[in-house]
């Protein structure tokens, strides 16, 4: 997965601060979609996707105007910027799963229109889709500690010190979380809990 | 685990709607905090004085009392009585199709379209009418816009004029780039000149990347050797003016940490970067150098057959070796540092430089070192691996950004003890 370079997040920070409305464009287009992705897998529902990922960058926004009117040098921790729109993104679904009782989630509208891919013929195609589908279904029955360490290092491809930053965990926390939620997905997978 | 870890990819291809992606960003932008509109209306202050002039007092005035929603009219005053009328203005008495959205409409058009001269036409006007100090900002983001054209023109591979196109572009982007690097130099106000300095070395960096990609997306049709150089040529340019307009951002740099600190690591690409060419080079250097070896080495072998019947002119040809060892070994000693060892001691020199927090310093040398190893690049250099060097200035990831393989058997090693405690 390509990120902003460290030096390229820092300067569109430092834009964005100044109030650059092309530098929160450039965040948004960056973002948008690992954002929506990240929330989706946690939410499995397209339309809370996509209200906490708009609620996301308006947050996001909103706390550096407010950081910035204090006077703060460091509006963003250490300037990474992917990282706090992460853990946003983290604490909205946490929210949001505290104030409705969601228990499993058909997947829905996402999946059945989404999953393109140009070369593939129909078969390979339909395929593609009841293999993520089914791939959902068994994120959906492990941990979501685990789900979530999983979704950020395998879909999201961030690295374990980013995920650290994002869930508040130590790097060898995130190691043995990872490790341990591969391992149940597995057995779930082989368990048939994702049929 | 690792076909769970492939299919676990197959996730990536979840994206949302592009028709949400798109309502969902004017709506977000429309709401980016108060701050940016305040930056807005400075800038437009700064940019209205033709407009101004064309305007009176009266109206301006008008638009300016502020009630709730007040940001939406003073949006639309900015709006309408921007440069961007002015502009539209001047461009119309220019172009015979009427109609005031012309300009508008031209914006998107690309080379060969009807309004592109529309476009060109509108821009040169934009930096007829900026002040001085402007004009490098406005270069370097015309400049860009030849890149996005230049990037949409290579995906039109049905294009019959697409390599004059692309030639065409690609001369313009140099010579935007270059007119807002000479520009900067004109500049005397020092906090201005560090502004613009940035806003330079930024899109540089960024249109380094970009021409990268396009030359790569290039179709094979068009990709002769002569567009190629011309792109190695134009990526050089850009290289330049990065490097020009760090050297300044050194040289005008104030107290502020911040700043500092992100100058400094600047500097340090640029060092780390010289440093790969220099491994580059020398490389090829040895491997030049083994070749003419094995030259040698094949003549000497022909030349001993003859020396096998000429004994007592070998002996002969021994002592007058002889005599001449220590004037061999002297000039041996003194050879000269070839251009490669003499950048490498210049690195370090730099590296020390800017552990000693001396940026200045660091960045006079690393400056020779540039024009060294890119003169090196430029010369026609023996490659007897075949392989064509390029100089597209990417970077690799940053270590931190990439997790080995090893890391997931370190968490096998830590966890087996976990294996009779399910966590299901």
């Amino acid at each position: 997965m390509k990120t902003l370079k460290s030096l390229e997040e820092k300067l569109i920070l430092k834009r964005a601060q100044r109030g650059d409305r092309e530098a929160f464009a450039e965040v948004y287009d960056f973002y948008v979609v690992k954002i929506f992705r990240f929330i989706y897998l946690k939410t499995s529902s397209k339309e809370t996707a996509e209200d906490l990922t708009s609620e996301v960058f308006l947050k996001c926004w909103k706390y550096i105007r407010v950081k910035k009117e204090k006077g703060e040098k460091e509006i963003v921790k250490g300037n990474r910027l992917g990282s706090f729109l992460y853990k946003i993104a983290r604490n909205l679904v946490i929210d949001f799963y505290k104030k409705k009782q969601v228990s499993t989630v058909e997947i829905d509208e996402v999946l059945k229109n989404k999953i393109k891919d140009k070369k593939q013929d129909i078969l390979a195609e339909v395929s593609a889709k009841q293999e993520v589908e089914s791939l959902m279904k068994a994120l959906n029955k492990i941990k979501d500690e685990y789900r979530e360490i999983i979704i950020l290092r395998h879909v999201e491809d961030l690295s374990i010190k980013e995920i650290a930053e994002i869930t508040g965990k130590s790097n060898g926390s995130v190691r043995v979380q990872l490790h341990r939620g591969v391992k149940a997905l597995e057995k779930v997978m082989k368990s048939g809990g994702d049929k | 685990m690792n076909n769970l870890i492939s299919k676990l990819n197959t996730l990536k291809s979840i994206k949302p709607e592009e028709s949400w992606v798109v309502e969902t960003r004017k709506r977000v932008l429309s709401e980016a905090p108060v701050l940016d509109w305040k930056v807005t209306e400075m800038r437009n202050k700064q940019e209205n004085r033709v407009a101004d002039r064309f305007l009176s007092k009266r109206c301006r005035d008008e638009a300016l009392p502020r009630f709730y929603g007040g940001d939406v009219i003073n949006r639309v005053y900015a709006a309408l009585f921007s440069k961007r009328l002015a502009v539209s203005m001047f461009a119309l008495v220019f172009v015979v199709s009427g109609g005031a959205f012309t300009v508008e409409a031209s914006k998107s058009s690309l080379p060969g379209d009807s309004l592109y001269i529309v476009k060109i036409a509108s821009e040169d006007v934009t930096l007829a009418v900026a002040p001085k100090e402007k004009r490098p900002e406005i270069e370097i983001g015309h400049a860009g816009k030849r890149l996005e054209e230049l990037s949409e023109i290579s995906k039109k591979s049905s294009d019959s004029d697409q390599s004059k196109k692309t030639e065409r572009l690609l001369a313009s982007f140099e010579k935007k780039v270059n007119n807002a690097q000479n520009g900067l130099t004109e500049i005397e106000d020092n906090s201005a000149k560090a502004r613009i300095a940035r806003v330079i070395n930024t899109q540089t960096e960024k249109y380094t990347e970009v021409l990268a990609e396009t030359k790569e997306n290039l179709p094979d049709v068009v990709k002769d050797e002569v567009l190629l150089e011309k792109f190695a040529s134009v990526a050089e340019s850009n290289e330049k003016v990065n490097f020009q307009s760090l050297a300044i951002m050194v040289e005008t740099i104030d107290e502020n940490e911040e700043e500092k600190e992100e100058i400094t690591a600047k500097v340090k690409e640029k060092i780390d970067k010289l440093e790969e060419k220099i491994i580059i080079n020398s490389e090829n250097e040895d491997d030049a150098k083994m070749k003419d070896n094995e030259e040698v080495e094949s003549d000497n072998k022909n030349d001993n057959t003859e020396k096998a019947d000429n004994t007592e002119e070998l002996t002969d040809i021994t002592d007058e070796s002889n005599d001449d060892t220590e004037e061999d070994s002297e000039d041996l000693t003194s050879e000269p540092k070839t251009a490669t060892e003499k950048a490498k001691e210049d690195i370090e020199k730099a590296k020390i430089s800017l552990e000693s927090d001396n940026l200045s310093e660091a960045m006079k040398t690393i400056t020779n070192v540039n024009i060294t190893v890119n003169l090196k690049d430029s010369e026609p250099e023996p490659d007897p691996a075949g392989n064509e060097q390029t100089e597209d200035g990417s970077h690799g990831d940053e270590g931190d950004e990439v997790e080995s393989a090893s890391d997931e058997g370190e968490d096998l090693e830590i966890n087996s003890a976990d294996e009779t405690h399910p966590e299901l």
